[in-house]
């Protein structure tokens, strides 16, 4: 295990570095030594270490120097700095620069070693967790979709498995849960990746439009028709079209949609060829197109083609585990987008992010982080950044008739104490319980005290 | 053909009882099938435990001990060993084969310890082949028992065996075989 580790000596002193080097490779160390601060971090940076020993006084660069410098290459290996004095300052230098320990010279031979073993298992620990993480985090992944959802993973093996054919897919779920995202996941998860995704927001579409828009036309075929135009249906060829907000297509629409469908063929308006196009279909609404089609507004038939895959994605407020995942995955981007340093979202703010009930779903947690980022005055996103109505008990879970035992007592609890203004002796005795029961059940629910809103 | 047998003279320095001089050059015997002289060392040479308990300067010690005569001197020493870099050591050696200390003032046991001066005299055996073994040219050896081993807390020197690996004892047969060596620098 120590065959790998590499430690960086750096002193001045020839009989010191050497001793050291001696010893440490004795230990089973494999050691580099440098006769100064220059010498170190350039042999640094052509390798890095795992673990750094520094003389603190040394001609030129010092160590508190070379340490300071080696972190704004951005690294965070440990270093152990030797002194030759022992004053209280030195420590608190080396300590406050982002030593992990400190050793006097002449060094005791049985702390260095506890020392050096103790940092060397822990940076492996901490190495051990990055792979692991990113592992984990892998396959809660599935192209640029992120859940640990045991209904969201089913849903990545069906899309997965979709994928593999030409079936077209119906996506429903709330605004918000990410239909898109999964429209363009099953692109790119088919052998049509390096063909075209067209998407068509079917609401947004002018009946008279939609016509052409979706099937073209010839050069001529009314008025305005100066030039031909191919469809987004042609133009989507070997390709995937998304019908996005499929449940605002209109009558004639669902008419020509069916009979494409069906026939896999079309002609442009005004035009006599008949082209055949290989396209995969996906559509996706937030209506209720089961409803509709019991209403009467969507067409039955059309339905049944549609949905020959049927994807349904849950809320969020119904897969609250992902809610943590998702907003350390859009901190970490809008951080590095917005090269703001925020580097955690506070566990206080994380606890208000977790029990809010989320009706604009992954887009408002994403909004919502957004905003924060941008807010945020420290590297940590607090209850302060985030807005007022998220940080209101009653924008908790409301006891519906599905909420859990524990949802709705956390939220009763939240509001006893927002109604007692945080007085914790008069919110337990209405709610009951002692004291330190309360404290428990706060702690446990990460509950915390809102400022007051003004006014 | 046998090798040929190395003439080590072991001596004692400050309070070191003649009870611990015997085991050691007892063990030293037979581990390296040495031919071991004991005897006191001068007391003008001062290499015993200071009058005020100071530690002595193991560099500095095996730096007088060269300038005696004989071909291989060990001393064991009550005095408390260190050096420029480390705060203390058990032992030191200059690679050679010409002298060695090995330090007692930390291998003794607690006095509640009923395996008291038993175990001190077993320790200082260990330590003084591990010192012998750096004087014929050993480095640290990673084999957990071998006696080349480092330690630096007396519960690493217990957990050593009281031998050396076949691989460091290869390597001392094929000193003694070569007869003595060239000074090298120095180990503890
Ligand atoms: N599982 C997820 N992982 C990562 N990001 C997600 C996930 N789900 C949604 N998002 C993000 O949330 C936002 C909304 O997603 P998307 O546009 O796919 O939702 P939608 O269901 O199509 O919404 P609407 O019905 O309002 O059109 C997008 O920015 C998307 O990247
Ligand atoms: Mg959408
Ligand atoms: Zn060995
Ligand atoms: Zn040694």
């Amino acid at each position: 295990m120590n065959g790998q580790t590499r430690i960086l000596v750096v002193d001045d002193e020839l009989h010191m570095r050497s001793a050291l080097a001696d010893w440490l490779g004795d230990e089973g160390y494999d050691v580099v030594t440098a006769a100064g601060g220059e010498e170190a971090i350039r042999l640094f940076g052509e390798r890095p270490a795992d673990l750094l020993l520094l003389d603190l006084k040394m001609p030129g660069i010092d160590g508190i120097e070379t340490m300071r410098r080696i972190r704004t290459i951005g690294s965070s290996v440990p270093v152990i700095i030797i002194t030759a004095y022992a004053t209280i300052e030195t420590a608190v230098a080396a300590m406050k620069v982002g030593a992990a320990d400190y050793l006097v010279k002449p060094v005791n031979p049985e702390e260095l070693s506890v020392i050096v073993r103790k940092l060397v298992t822990h940076q492996q620990v901490l190495q051990e967790n990055i792979a692991l993480r990113k592992q984990l985090e892998k396959s809660y992944e599935f192209h640029d979709l992120l859940s640990k959802n045991a209904r969201m993973q089913e849903i990545f093996s069906l899309v997965r498995s979709a994928a593999q054919s030409s079936a077209t897919v119906l996506i429903q779920g709330e605004s918000g849960t990410g239909k898109e995202l999964v429209a363009r996941a099953i692109h790119r998860a088919s052998d049509r990746a390096k063909g075209p995704f067209l998407a068509i927001s079917c609401g947004a579409l002018a009946e008279s439009l939609c016509e052409s828009e979706l099937f073209g036309h010839e050069k001529g075929a009314f008025t305005d028709a100066k030039f031909l135009k191919r469809g987004k249906i042609e133009l989507a060829d070997k390709g995937t079209l998304f019908f996005d907000e499929i449940g605002d297509l209109g009558p004639k629409m669902q008419v020509d949609l069916l009979r494409f469908l069906q026939t896999r063929e079309l002609q442009r308006v005004g035009g006599n060829e008949v082209l055949r196009v290989d396209v995969r279909v996906v559509a996706a609404t937030n209506r209720p197109l089961e409803h509709m089609v019991e209403e009467g507004t969507f067409r039955r038939d059309l339905y049944y083609r549609l949905n020959v895959i049927s994807v349904f994605l849950p809320p969020l407020r119904e897969r609250r585990e992902d809610i943590p995942l998702l907003g350390d995955h859009f901190l970490r981007w809008f951080a590095a987008h917005t090269r703001k340093n925020v580097e955690r979202i506070s566990s206080a703010a994380m606890g208000i992010l977790a029990r809010y009930h989320w009706p604009g779903n992954v887009r408002e947690l994403e909004n919502v982080v957004e905003r924060a980022v941008v807010l945020c005055g420290s590297n940590l996103i607090t209850p302060e950044d985030l807005p007022e109505p998220l940080r209101q008990p009653q924008a908790l879970v409301e006891a519906g008739p599905d909420a859990t035992l524990e949802a709705v007592e956390r939220a009763h609890i939240e509001r006893v104490l927002a109604h007692n203004g945080w007085n914790i002796q008069r919110s337990a005795e209405i709610l009951g319980i002692d004291r330190m029961t309360l404290y428990r059940k706060i702690r446990r629910f990460n509950l915390v005290r809102t400022k007051p809103v003004p006014g | 053909m046998a090798a040929p047998t190395p003439r080590i003279d072991l001596m004692l320095a400050g309070g070191v009882t003649g009870e611990v001089g015997a085991r050691v050059a007892q063990v030293v015997t037979e581990r390296l099938g040495a031919q071991v002289s004991l005897s006191r060392a001068p007391a003008a040479a001062a290499w015993g435990k200071s009058p005020d308990g100071a530690q002595r300067d193991a560099g500095a010690l095996l730096e007088s001990l060269l300038a005696g005569a004989g071909e291989t001197r060990l001393l064991l020493t009550d005095a408390d060993l260190c050096t420029p870099v480390l705060q203390y050591v058990f032992g030191a050696a200059r690679r050679g084969a010409t002298v060695a200390v090995v330090s007692l003032a930390r291998l003794a046991a607690p006095a509640a310890d009923p395996r008291g001066p038993a175990l001190l005299a077993e320790r200082a055996g260990k330590e003084a082949l591990h010192e012998l073994g750096h004087g014929f040219g050993l480095t640290h050896c990673r084999e957990p028992h071998c006696l080349m081993r480092l330690a630096h807390t007396v519960q690493q020197v217990d957990e050593r065996g009281n031998d050396f690996c076949s691989a460091c004892r290869d390597h001392l047969n094929e000193v003694f075989s070569a007869g003595p060596t060239q000074p090298g620098g120095s180990r503890s």
